[in-house]
């Protein structure tokens, strides 16, 4: 199967697992078996709504070693723009779904001697498929899983049977806070940080981890971004001779696919720089929002993610 | 034939104190001491531990140098030693290594038998261009060889020495540089 054909997958089962959160069981929609993928893979789901073509990333929570369904969790966000309402609305066990095949951009590091997987909220998801493989190596870990109050906590009693005395559950409104400090603090050589949850949790963990002498080869994170709105714009994609209209609520990226145009990509949220675009021209503000470039490619001007940044200019050509 | 850019060959550079980190451990052999009392004037807190060689005993400069230094009476005992430590010291260490190339190729298997990385590990050669060479022939694996032809002492079959660099066995490949037409090299 070519990596960019999408796979028709039908939903099996849907779990309402916490007031905001359902766990979507998927299978191939003829019966056949899904692509394998490791710990931490995730897959773009795509969802036709009545308007617009959704495309989300989600991680996979089911085992490795099961080919015959996936699992995504889905936080529903109101405020969002729209494809996790989706899911939670409009989405019936028997809908009919596409999804693309997975892709790894958060797996574990094989060699290490331990593994401490930090989880915040939603974050868990990768690392339900990231259990199953550990519980397979025989590595030591741990699991440190916050979240908001009890009633979010609709995971804990599926991870404690998972993950037994290695889970270690912090309810915030009962003040259990989790110290990312205590946590990595005597840590043996060898041990690996993997961290997914809110954006101040992982800078958080990032932090605390550089403080503690922990080299970056140690740590690792994981976030997908939503493509964040802001003032319409227009670009210039210059080998395909078009141009587009990006509106307020939707990304370059999607704009570029809209008017039929091929643009590569695989996490849709920032991460893998895989839709990287060769900017030509551009005469006022690139405003970046993945977590890919690097400062010095930032202050080139000559390099953008369409699937989450944009632009505040008059002109912008872009090589595509 | 021969394959610039590999990346398994080991990295040397002289020592420089990595002060991102939060404990400091050193090693060295025989005239890998200097090494020590250069990093040791960067230094903060760093345990030292040590071994004389024939003809290149720094001992006493190394002692002179840093505060907790451990002089090990022979190699293997260093490398015992150093098993010892890793396996009790925390994450947030940076790992220095100075000596030659079959001492760092030593050392370096016992850091990453503990799970040390090259972002915490550094390496100095103190007899930089001499490597060791692996006969792919008879096994014998060469120390200090130098230059990219040479006889292999267990087999006496002229070596080409390839840049092809085992990890495990610490040495380079060598392999029988005239085998087509044997005499011409």
């Amino acid at each position: 199967m070519k990596p960019q054909e999408s796979i028709p997958v039908r939903v099996t089962r849907i779990e309402a697992v916490t007031p905001l959160v359902k766990r979507f069981t998927l299978c191939h929609a003829d019966g056949e078996d899904l692509p394998a993928f490791s710990g931490g893979s995730h897959i773009v789901v795509e969802m036709q709504g009545e308007d617009r073509l959704h495309r989300n990333p989600y991680s996979l929570m089911s085992s490795p070693w099961e080919t015959c369904q996936y699992q995504i969790g889905v936080r529903r966000v109101d405020e969002g723009r729209g494809g996790s309402r989706f899911m939670h609305e409009q989405v019936k066990e028997g809908s009919l779904l596409r999804v693309r095949a997975p892709v790894n951009l958060f797996p574990l590091l094989k060699t290490r001697r331990k593994h401490i997987l930090i989880a915040g909220g939603i974050g868990i998801t990768p690392f339900f498929s990231q259990l199953a493989e550990l519980q397979r190596l025989g590595t030591p870990y741990e699991l440190h899983y916050a979240v908001r109050s009890q009633e979010h906590a609709g995971f804990a009693a599926e991870l404690l049977r998972l993950a037994g005395e290695r889970l270690h559950l912090y309810v915030e409104d009962a003040g259990q806070p989790l110290h990312f400090a205590k946590v990595l603090a005597g840590q043996p050589l060898g041990t690996d940080v993997y961290v997914c949850g809110p954006a101040g949790m992982i800078e958080a963990v990032r932090q605390a981890a550089r403080a503690a002498g922990w080299p970056d080869s140690h740590v690792h994170w994981e976030q997908f971004l939503a493509p964040p709105a802001g003032a319409p714009f227009e670009a210039v994609l210059a080998r395909s001779g078009i141009t587009v209209q990006v509106g307020a609520e939707t990304s370059l990226l999607e704009a570029i696919e809209a008017a039929g145009v091929k643009a590569s990509y695989l996490c849709r949220g920032g991460a893998c720089g895989q839709c990287e675009l060769e900017v030509l021209e551009h005469d006022g503000e690139l405003v970046h929002h993945d977590h890919y470039l690097s400062i010095e490619e930032r202050a080139s001007g000559r390099k953008l993610m369409p699937c989450v940044s944009r632009a505040n200019c008059q002109r912008l050509v872009l090589a595509i | 034939m021969l394959v610039t850019g590999i990346k398994s060959m080991p990295v040397y550079r002289p020592l420089q104190f990595d002060d991102s980190g939060k404990v400091h451990l050193a090693v060295a052999r025989g005239a890998g001491g200097d090494a020590l009392r250069r990093l040791a004037g960067a230094a903060r807190a760093c345990k030292v531990l040590y071994a004389a060689e024939a003809g290149a005993d720094l001992t006493q400069a190394v002692r002179a140098g840093s505060a907790d230094v451990t002089v090990a009476a022979s190699t293997a005992a260093l490398l015992q030693q150093l098993g010892h430590a890793l396996a009790s010291l925390p994450m947030g260490l940076r790992f220095y290594a100075a000596g030659d190339e079959d001492f760092l190729a030593e050392v370096s298997r016992v850091a990453e038998l503990h799970g040390l990385d090259s972002a915490e590990m550094q390496c100095e050669c103190v007899a930089p261009g001499a490597r060791r060479v692996y006969c792919v022939h008879c096994r014998t694996c060469n120390a200090a060889v130098s230059g990219a032809i040479a006889p292999c002492a267990g087999c006496g079959r002229k070596l080409l020495v390839r840049d092809h660099y085992s990890r495990r066995l610490a040495a380079f490949m060598g392999v029988m540089a005239d085998a087509e037409t044997p005499g011409a090299a």
